[in-house]
């Protein structure tokens, strides 16, 4: 029952932090049609501010409050300067961002080199759930993750910036037409999502080794989740989470990581050439 | 003499593949019903998205209460008091009725005004759009331009594709916005009868600009003029 346990909330875990990262890139994505290929290394900057907070004396916590505010702010700057003007070009959106994403990859491998780091692990204790001990800060980390989800649904259903950034998924020109300022819901967008990959990185940043590349290992199944859950909604990307995070991290744990990433891929396949459009799909484009 | 709420003077506009608008000058008074007539694909919707600022004007002036609005946004044009009503009416089919009406105004929950003008969607408030039918559809499409209180009004079409007892329905409600709402309108319509009803005047797009002028009371009296424009 204990290994049982553990196993489920081990999942839960990785689920849940993989919803915090497929989130902003499918909130992206659905508002403003970039597939944002520097959302692992805006995780990847999330985690280094709680780095350099560390380093100068700063706590966990605060770098854990100043982490998304700075990638918000970068990804406002990024938005501004490079996609702004590159909206409705596909191609060059992806091509964009991945030049981006080796950008900020280098400019972190310059300032800090190539090497690993770690920080300081905040709640350093366990509490015992279902017979087993489980360590706080990864229930931390899910708490966090689902007050982040319910803050998202909050925001886009139930407030009106949501209703009208739906209101541009669904029509962009017609939102406009209606007086809705589309480029500053862009701004706002791109920049919350970037917030909310600072946000995964920030959290995960005790859990794993600091990397300049340590975003690709979450982007790739990020992406994953969205194909499998559906493009163009909240509830797509959050489904897919939950079946490819669950998937990965059930079969890493009871067989390999290789099983782990053969199983998911296939799964993903599969579920693509059933379901082209993803699991959870609207008619039109919304959220 | 008072200022026009909308003068376009020489305008020049159209899309990649050429252009549709050449040299079109036209004048909306305050409280005007203007109605845009032409064959198909002369340019009249593409008139109305210029206005709106979704088709870049090449040249030449729209000027909306005394100020340039050539190539704003959309949503500074809408800001400014002009509404749309488009081809189509592009509602937000999976937004309920109080959702599509709300973004129309964003700063306001009373749509008592639009819900007195048609009670079929204060009755199916919670109602989602998309399962609406057509007459009902362009109601929510028109009712959502009038929530913002538009100082004009462009209606692209509002009586396409609907059967004849919604035609009439809808047109009595725009006969009833234009007697008793002060408010400027450029209609595209196809429909004679109904244009007839509510206009002032009507131009008559040919070439790209605008070939011919008239009054109602001298098209009612020279019909040859509208069957020789519009083949009917």
């Amino acid at each position: 029952m204990a290994v049982f346990a553990t196993l489920i909330l081990d999942a839960s875990n990785y689920v849940l932090i993989l919803v915090l990262v497929a989130l902003g890139l499918a909130i992206v994505f659905g508002l403003m049609n970039v597939i944002n290929m520097a959302h692992g290394e805006f995780l990847m900057l999330g985690a280094y501010t709680v780095l350099v907070v560390e380093n100068v004396g700063g706590s966990y916590w605060l770098g854990l409050i100043l982490a998304p505010v700075v990638v918000g702010l970068i990804g406002l700057l990024i938005e501004e300067v490079v996609i702004s003007r590159i909206y409705h070009r596909f191609l060059d959106t992806i091509l964009a961002t991945w030049g981006i994403s080796l950008l900020l990859k280098q400019a972190i491998v310059l300032g800090f080199g190539p090497a690993s780091f770690s920080v300081s692990t905040p709640l350093d204790t366990s509490v015992v759930l279902f017979g087993a001990p489980y360590p706080v800060l990864r229930l931390f980390i899910m708490a966090v993750s689902l007050v982040v989800v319910v803050f998202t649904f909050w925001l886009f259903f139930k407030t009106r910036f949501g209703l009208a950034a739906r209101g541009v998924i669904a029509n962009r020109d017609m939102a406009s037409c209606l007086g809705i300022n589309t480029r500053l819901l862009d701004r706002l967008t791109f920049s919350y999502g970037a917030a909310l990959a600072g946000l995964a990185g920030a959290v995960l940043a005790p859990l794993i080794s600091i990397d300049p590349q340590m975003g690709l290992g979450f982007l790739v199944p990020a992406f994953l989740s969205i194909l499998v859950g559906g493009l163009g909604t909240i509830t797509g990307p959050i489904i897919g989470a939950g079946l490819v995070g669950a998937t990965d991290n059930l079969t890493a744990t009871l067989f390999s990581p290789v099983w782990a990433q053969l199983v998911v891929f296939v799964a993903a396949i599969i579920v693509i050439r059933l379901f082209p459009r993803g699991l959870v799909y609207s008619r039109g484009r919304e959220l | 003499m008072a200022l026009p709420l909308l003068e376009i003077d020489r305008l020049v506009c159209g899309y990649e593949g050429g252009v549709v608008l050449e040299q079109l000058s036209l004048q909306v008074g305050e409280g005007e019903v203007l109605a845009v007539l032409g064959r198909n694909g002369v340019g009249k919707t593409t008139l109305l998205k210029t206005i709106m600022g979704l088709v870049a004007t090449s040249s030449g002036r729209v000027v909306f209460s005394g100020q340039s609005i050539s190539n704003l946004e959309p949503y500074q044009i809408a800001r400014k008091g002009i509404g749309y009503v488009p081809q189509g009416r592009e509602i937000f089919a999976e937004f309920t009725v109080l959702e599509n009406l709300a973004m129309g105004n964003l700063g306001t929950d009373d749509f008592s005004d639009v819900f007195k003008l048609f009670p079929v969607l204060e009755q199916r408030q919670s109602s989602q759009a998309g399962t609406f039918s057509g007459g009902q559809q362009q109601q929510l499409a028109i009712a959502r331009a009038l929530v913002a209180r538009p100082k004009l009004l462009l209606l692209d079409e509002p009586l396409e594709g609907l059967q004849p007892s919604i035609v009439s329905e809808i047109s009595e409600i725009l006969k009833h916005i234009t007697s008793t709402m002060n408010m400027g309108i450029l209609l595209v319509e196809q429909n004679i009868d109904m244009v007839f009803s509510i206009a002032e005047r009507c131009i008559f797009i040919e070439g790209g600009s605008v070939e011919r002028d008239h009054t109602v009371a001298e098209l009612r009296e020279n019909p040859r003029i509208i069957e020789g424009y519009l083949g009917i």
